[in-house]
């Protein structure tokens, strides 16, 4: 079955796309022509169908352009960086878990891009950190930019959704609810913001609470969307929250370790890997190594000392095998759901992508 | 016999050489000998952890999941 390119089309609006009934018996669910893999290209539709909802939907020609600018400073961080994007490729895989196949939840990965988006905006702003192409725009605009990404667009997504009222309730309460654990996952991120003397553990809690319950929101709304029960819901939702969790501390780790200009580094974050190892420092120790972390913020050469010292104390291995951990509680709840291995495919995928030692198992290729 | 926790199981391979060689060797039956005082989950996922790979290696194997 050829995958539907319904945002090709500039007339199309949001409230004409969905026109997938929820019928199909999960026994019926084809294979024919659909590989595990057909969501990996997901993304272009994505974006143009978040273009395409914000000319639909905001009346106001000033806000539009704002939101449309919004869209592309993502497509720019899309090209340069191939990585795996959960909030189009998440919804997608958990809809195609329980449906059988994606294309009726290009909507809710639209849905899910710009809430993903409103959320990234509010952290560059919390991290004084706005990317280039904010320039010009003052920080009230942008600030109306996010808000407006996270409480009205995606909600009206949902409710011009041609599914069940039922599970369109599910879904507008599941959004209210996540992004209040957000935003408390995303006070204890501010205040933790700088300081010395945070423990990993807290650390670690406001990953579960922020990046986690951003990933738990998403499965549990694509599983709504498929209709299945509150109490499956919420096991798609510990999913995406073990699965989040890990792809934070993973994406922590790269920024630490790989990345060729680490924002962590630059903006001072302390990150679950530099916690874990100013916790196990003396007083003496720590000192020093606050003031190495101050001297990163700048420069280059403390930065790649930094990078041999966590090393050589383990905490690279130590930050992995956190990383696994989680990982291997996405993998139980899969267990738990009774998935067969065809419907599991690509959220296995997801997980190697994150796991460091299940990489051979089948790398994410877009 | 002592009992250690995910981070005295790092501490102890980042300074032992002959835990780091039992690791390799047999990384379940190390940790049992050793009174790993681990979960569940922190148990299962350490047998997935390929002892034989170097800092190096696992640290090449980093990639982001968000952007």
């Amino acid at each position: 079955m050829q995958q539907q390119n319904w945002c090709q089309d500039s007339d199309i609006v949001l409230d004409t796309i969905i026109r997938y009934p929820l019928t199909m018996p999960v026994a019926d669910r084809g294979v024919g022509g659909e590989t595990a893999g057909a969501c990996l290209h997901a993304v272009d539709e994505v974006m143009a169908g978040a273009r395409s909802s914000i000319r639909a939907t905001v009346s106001t020609p000033e806000l539009q352009q704002l939101l449309e600018k919004a869209i592309s400073g993502l497509e720019q961080q899309i090209a340069e960086d191939k990585a795996l994007l959960p909030f189009v490729h998440l919804p997608l895989a958990v809809y195609r878990a329980v449906r059988g196949e994606e294309a009726p939840a290009m909507p809710l990965a639209v849905a899910t891009t710009l809430l993903f988006l409103g959320i990234d905006i509010l952290d560059d702003i919390a991290d004084g950190d706005l990317p280039p192409h904010w320039h010009g725009v003052s920080l009230s605009e942008v600030q109306l930019v996010a808000a407006t990404l996270l409480s009205s667009l995606p909600q009206l997504a949902v409710s011009q959704m041609n599914i069940l009222p039922v599970a369109k309730t599910r879904m507008i309460a599941c959004l209210s609810e996540g992004l209040l654990k957000m935003s408390g996952g995303q006070l204890h991120d501010i205040r933790g913001a700088g300081k010395s003397t945070i423990r990993p553990e807290e650390v670690e809690s406001s990953v579960v609470h922020k990046s986690g319950e951003e990933g738990a929101l998403i499965a549990m709304l694509a599983a709504h969307m498929a209709g299945v029960s509150e109490e499956t819901a919420q096991l798609y939702g510990e999913f995406g929250r073990a699965l989040s969790t890990s792809g934070q501390i993973a994406t922590d780790c790269y920024d630490l370790f790989q990345a060729a200009e680490s924002k962590d580094f630059a903006n001072g974050s302390r990150t679950l890997p530099i916690v874990l190892h100013l916790n196990r420092l003396s007083e003496k120790d720590r000192k020093i190594f606050l003031t190495q972390l101050d001297e990163a913020r700048h420069k280059k050469s403390t930065r790649a000392l930094i990078q041999r010292e966590l090393r050589a104390k383990g905490v690279l291995r130590l930050s992995a095998i956190i990383v696994e951990v989680y990982c291997q509680k996405a993998r139980e709840v899969l267990d738990k759901l009774a998935l067969a291995t065809p419907e599991r495919a690509d959220l296995d995928h997801m997980i190697n992508h994150v796991s460091f030692f299940s990489k051979r198992e089948g790398a994410w290729d877009r | 016999m002592g009992q250690i926790n995910l981070k005295e199981l790092i501490d102890r391979w980042a300074n032992d050489p002959e835990f780091r060689k039992a690791m390799r060797a047999d990384a379940e039956a190390t940790l049992r000998r050793e009174g790993a005082q681990l979960g569940p989950a922190e148990y299962r996922a350490l047998r997935r952890v390929d002892w034989s790979l170097s800092d190096e290696e696992i640290q090449s194997r980093m990639s982001r999941f968000f952007i």
